[in-house]
């Protein structure tokens, strides 16, 4: 008989870590009391959603705007059942703010914050703190969910993409209809040129990623860190370096493993993508500092409305067969079970460059991360990652508040195994923006 | 010399009137917090009382100026349009 043992670490600002106080945690601790079998765990802002092995939802955390799903708005430090939601729940998405559950009928429940639509029913003004099914997608059936900060996207049987909720970024992408909005309240379909072959959905804070049966990634949304590659990229300062030449040679300049310089890119690969840029300059500098008042204006070249297929060579031709992401940066695993990263580098978030000096602050360029070569599992919070590798939880990434799990608050640089969980047999990995949970087995001997 | 973790623009902050104070996600999952007050003050940096992040606010501080004696602030707006 394996017992199953779930532990959670890192930011506990509003008890979303589930373990009964609201202290953070630098090290893996052990929930108590979980008296059920848990199949998969999602985390929001400062909320935590655990699934049942029977689909029943447990939530614990923030409910300023009764994202728990509980009636009303009072925090949880402990998983409590969400007794409105009745039906079985195959799968859950959380954003900043409120949760979307997938019915293993495939019917959509939302509930939490709606000031930017994203609850999919323009009737509620505000929040919800009850689950409700998105009226507008009934008959669909709705098989992937994912949540960016204020926007939802999801998947449904016959491989199409709907979105809704806040697209001023453009992380709704343009809808059937030749719609492009900033702010939808319904559902809308989301034109794609792959036509309806979309296996899996994601979103990091303002952008989005369809994954499609041949294992292209289409991606939209905003680019200021460089997550959707190379287009507009590389932004730093208020400087540009999205010129080709300049990124790749930050590339070079900087690697950090024998990788990174095979995955140099081709230039013909990412012309069609490239939007002239004669007077940018290369920019080095490690952190974000204080610039001028910047416009509206200047910012919505960061912005990629229409859908972008990303061309297989930035991933040396291999189809890609699984994508995650966090708030500014994307991990993806290749069919060679190869595993890339991209975006938003500065504490770390990449993985792959080990000294804090190489640091950069976005890097646009898809390259391996060779350590996680044949990972098992992989989840990315809003500035950190866990992954499984053989039978280690590895993290790597932002590390204020414990949420590498190492012990300390030092940023992890490279994936690092959490030792605390040496002994078990790692069964699911999940993150909130902060947080980080899992869950393991151990098997009773004798 | 302070490193900002973003620079966010005012009417990306959800503005909550009771406490008269505006807000924006911080990726530790909880709230980057700045005042009306702080703004008509000219202060554009946004803290988070849970982590050591900050991030700068792009504001019009004639946005934030007294008039006659109320303030125009854009609370319905921003929840419906960002």
């Amino acid at each position: 008989m394996e017992e199953q043992v779930i532990f959670s670490w890192g930011a506990n600002s509003y008890g979303q870590l589930g373990v009964g106080h609201r202290d953070d945690r630098h090290s893996p601790q052990q929930l108590e009391g979980v008296n059920f079998r848990v199949k998969a765990v999602t985390g929001g802002g400062g909320h935590t959603v655990l699934i049942s092995a029977e689909g029943r939802l447990f939530v614990c955390g923030w409910n300023q705007k009764g994202q728990l799903g509980l009636g009303h708005r009072e925090d949880r430090s402990v998983p409590t059942q969400v007794t409105a939601l009745t039906e079985p729940v195959d799968t859950v998405a959380c954003g900043w703010d409120f949760t979307l559950a997938v019915t293993e009928g495939g019917q959509l429940f939302s509930w939490g914050s709606n000031a930017f639509g994203q609850l999919g029913f323009p009737e509620v003004k505000g929040h919800s703190s009850t689950p409700t099914p998105v009226q507008s997608l009934q008959g669909v059936k709705i098989v992937g969910v994912a949540a960016g900060l204020r926007h939802a996207v999801a998947l449904d049987d016959s491989g199409s993409v709907w979105t809704w909720g806040a697209g001023k970024r453009g992380q709704l992408g343009c809808l059937e209809g030749g719609r492009c909005s900033t702010v939808s309240r319904q559902p809308g379909r989301v034109q794609l040129d792959a036509g309806p072959s979309v296996v899996a959905v994601t979103a990091g804070s303002y952008h989005s990623v369809a994954l499609t049966a041949s294992g292209d990634l289409y991606v939209w949304g905003r680019n200021d860190k460089g997550q959707l590659t190379n287009r507009n990229c590389c932004k730093h300062e208020g400087q540009v370096t999205s010129s080709l030449a300049s990124t790749n040679h930050v590339q070079d300049s900087t690697k950090s493993t024998s990788t990174d310089k095979e995955q140099a890119s081709s230039p013909s690969v990412l012309a069609n993508q490239l939007q002239s840029d004669t007077s940018q300059k290369t920019v080095l500098e490690t952190t974000l500092k204080p610039v001028p008042h910047k416009t509206s204006a200047t910012r919505s070249v960061d912005v990629v409305e229409l859908p972008v297929r990303l061309d297989l060579t930035l991933f040396d031709g291999k189809k890609v067969v699984q994508i995650e992401s966090g708030w500014t940066h994307l991990v993806a695993v290749t069919e060679d079970r190869r595993v890339w990263t991209w975006g938003r580098a500065d504490y770390g978030q990449l993985g792959r460059f080990g000294d804090r000096t190489a640091l950069q602050h976005s890097c646009p360029q898809p390259a391996e991360l060779s350590s996680l070569y044949g990972v098992k599992q992989l989840q990315c919070g809003s500035e950190h990652n866990i992954a499984v590798i053989g039978n280690k939880v590895v993290c790597w990434g932002w590390n204020e508040h414990g949420m590498c799990g190492d012990g300390g608050e030092e940023d992890v640089l490279v994936p690092k195994v959490v030792k605390a969980l040496q002994g078990y047999t790692p069964v699911w990995v999940s993150t909130g923006a902060g947080h980080t949970m899992v869950g393991m087995e151990r098997t009773n001997c004798c | 010399m302070a490193v900002f973790h973003d620079e966010v623009e005012i009417e990306d902050f959800e503005y909550d009137e009771d406490e008269e104070t505006y807000y924006y996600p911080c990726p530790c999952g909880d709230r980057f917090e700045i005042t009306k007050e702080d703004l008509m003050n000219g202060e554009d940096v946004a803290t988070c009382p849970s982590c050591s992040l900050i991030v700068k606010v792009i504001y019009d501080l004639d946005d934030f100026m007294e008039g006659e004696e109320e303030v125009v602030l854009p609370p319905k707006k921003e929840l419906e349009t960002v």
